[in-house]
């Protein structure tokens, strides 16, 4: 059955959602019971262990599907297209959690929920980016003209990407820069930062492998449709 | 069977998805304390100020509800495609046993298994 997950890619496959729920209950007990309290702003800065691992995450997939949605438009490659998909979707998932995070720590930090700060801003602009992306696919149809319009709107989001990276510096933004400046002074908040990274890949990982089967399943479904219906005379069900 | 590019392609994006992981790993533990660094506090400081509470256990409980939901929804789109290979396999059985001359209804009534309850 082309959901199941058989041979060398279920041991694979199981690996990672073992890997991952240990990773998540490693993050859980390094923020918690190991992670010490920040100085300025205490105990809320423990939301930094999930949102920047979830906007890192968000990133890495962005970039995957900008990156396949460049194979598609070279040489029109399904397997290409459904990683576009999956990863955009998955994407859009990890944006709403930054973007839910980050205003509730703003809120202590800053005092208020949002600022029309160059990160946040180029943040919100690249998660409508990528929602109108999987708006279009999701609704557009499956025609090769969907598929190039919406492959060149992933392809867009690349150098919003670096945008985003780069906008604190680039615009003196007021978004903390710890993360590539050496900003973890104590080594435990080093180590539950790294576990979040890595918990927040390997559940985006999984979640786009499931998306990518799925979105493989639906298409090979239609095809048999297809098919079934020029051969039989079918149910219009 | 997946070719040599899907898995040239898969191999180097796990590679660069490592490299980007350790060179965030490492920059962030890098010599010398920037300006707005966390640093760690003494934990008495806080005692009085619960404050932070109410918005880190919305931002957990919120991130987790975002990621439950997509799972939950991710997996009755699947349940969907599911029943739709079933409900297609169900019609074609049916299709071909009629272009071969046999009732499809009569067929199936007597292929059909009998429901557990009305087994004695």
């Amino acid at each position: 059955m082309v959901w199941s997950v058989t041979g060398r890619s279920a041991i694979v496959h199981r690996s990672l959602v073992v890997l991952t729920t240990v990773l998540f209950g490693v993050l859980l007990y390094w923020t918690f019971f190991r992670a010490p309290l920040e100085a300025v702003m205490g105990i809320v800065q423990k939301i930094f262990y999930l949102h920047v691992p979830a906007a890192i995450a968000m990133q890495m997939l962005y970039v995957a599907s900008g990156v396949a949605s460049i194979l598609v438009l070279w040489n029109g490659s399904k397997r290409a297209d459904a990683v576009a998909v999956g990863a955009a979707e998955i994407g859009v998932v990890m944006s709403v959690c930054v973007l839910l995070s980050g205003p509730l720590w703003a809120r202590k930090a800053w005092g208020h929920y949002w600022e029309w700060e160059p990160r946040l801003t180029l943040t919100l602009v690249l998660t409508l980016l990528f929602m109108a992306y999987t708006a279009l696919r999701a609704f557009g149809g499956s025609d090769a003209l969907t598929r190039k319009i919406a492959a060149g709107i992933a392809i867009a989001g690349i150098p919003a990407i670096y945008l985003v990276r780069v906008s604190v510096e680039l615009w003196r933004g007021t978004h903390p820069r710890v993360v590539w400046t050496g900003g973890l002074v104590d080594p435990d908040m080093r180590i539950a930062f790294g576990v979040g990274i890595a918990a927040f890949v390997g559940l985006a990982g999984l979640l786009v492998w499931e998306r990518i089967r799925l979105e493989l399943a639906a298409r090979a479904l239609d095809e048999l449709a297809l098919d079934a219906s020029a051969r039989y005379d079918l149910d219009d069900e | 069977m997946k070719t040599i590019p899907t898995r040239l392609s898969a191999i180097a994006l796990a590679t660069a998805a490592l490299t980007w992981t350790t060179l965030i790993a490492v920059s962030s533990s890098a010599q010398g304390r920037p300006a707005g660094a966390f640093e760690s506090a003494d934990p008495s400081m806080f005692k009085e100020d619960l404050s932070g509470i109410p918005f880190l256990v919305a931002a957990y409980s919120l991130i987790w509800l975002v990621l439950l939901v997509y799972v939950f929804l991710l997996r009755r789109r699947t349940d969907a495609v599911v029943r739709e290979v079933a409900s297609l396999r169900a019609q074609i059985d049916a299709a071909a046993r009629a272009q071969s001359g046999v009732s499809p209804h009569a067929d199936a009534a007597e292929a059909r298994p009998p429901h557990p309850r009305s087994s004695p």
